[in-house]
């Protein structure tokens, strides 16, 4: 296998529920530390994938109780490269209209705010390299997070561990 | 709650003070067990609560955005809300956020 494109690939679904949370976070950190990111990087990561989860549960399925109903589940996919990992958060449940995603600008903002929502999605915008989210009414929603890995000097480590 | 508990350590009427000791994961499965806790203190008149998060683990948006209304709240009674010893890990979260400089902490 090339080592410039060797990937290794995990997959998680679980429940609609917030009480697995907290697994979905073990499950990302155990891969994260694996993958040599610092302390503080891998708290990022942690809470940027909780992050997402829990707007998956807040908004993805109307609050549904239908758990045993194929299909509304979490579905976490992780993705370990030479130089970072990715890692994709998704539902199949209504899609939401980009303009109704609540988005912090700064932090000015959410501190100032009334109601205080947002901060997630600025959290996972500001903890990961790269984002990207796709939602589609009907198909459901899903959140690309990419961390670089990055030597003590701030470039990107030339190798796996 | 598998995860998350919460001990009240001390409640001085003298002072109007309460101390809570928070275990294990605030997030958005457990924020609403948090709440009722800081509820009921505010209910008993503490006018001082304070959390002593030496125990917990970690924190997600959903305990800083409680944590954000509650310290509004306690101003707004003429309280405070004090954050005790946070552990590295949450008190990095904090501090990556700029909440460090919001919330009253004590380290």
């Amino acid at each position: 296998m090339d080592e410039e494109t060797k990937t290794i690939s995990f997959e998680l679904s679980c429940p609609v529920k917030s009480v697995f949370l907290r697994h979905i976070r073990q499950f990302i950190v155990q891969l994260a530390e694996d993958v040599s990111f610092s302390e503080e990087e891998v708290s990022q990561i942690e809470i940027a994938v909780d992050e997402a989860c829990s707007n998956i549960i807040e908004h993805a399925y109307n609050h549904s109780t239908d758990f045993d109903k194929e299909g509304k589940k979490i579905y976490v996919r992780v993705e370990i490269y030479k130089h970072g990992i990715k890692i994709v958060v998704g539902d199949r449940g209504k899609g939401i209209q980009p303009h109704h995603i609540h988005r912090t600008k700064n932090l000015k903002q959410y501190k100032t705010s009334r109601y205080h929502r947002g901060l997630g999605t600025y959290i996972i915008t500001n903890f990961m390299d790269d984002v990207l989210f796709h939602t589609e009414e009907g198909y459901g929603t899903t959140v690309e997070m990419f961390k670089y890995r990055r030597d003590n000097d701030g470039f990107t480590r030339a190798g796996i561990k | 709650m598998e995860g998350f508990s919460i001990e009240t350590l001390k409640e001085e009427s003298d002072t109007s003070e309460t101390k809570l000791l928070i275990r294990g994961f605030l997030d958005a499965h457990t924020v609403d067990h948090f709440e009722r806790s800081l509820d009921e203190a505010q209910e008993k008149g503490f006018k001082t609560i304070i959390l002593d998060f030496s125990s917990l683990d970690y924190i997600s948006s959903a305990g800083i955005g409680s944590l954000m209304n509650y310290t509004k709240i306690m101003k707004d009674k003429g309280g405070e809300l004090i954050i005790l010893r946070p552990t590295d890990k949450v008190y990095r979260i904090f501090d990556l956020l700029g909440f460090s400089k919001i919330f009253n902490i004590k380290r």
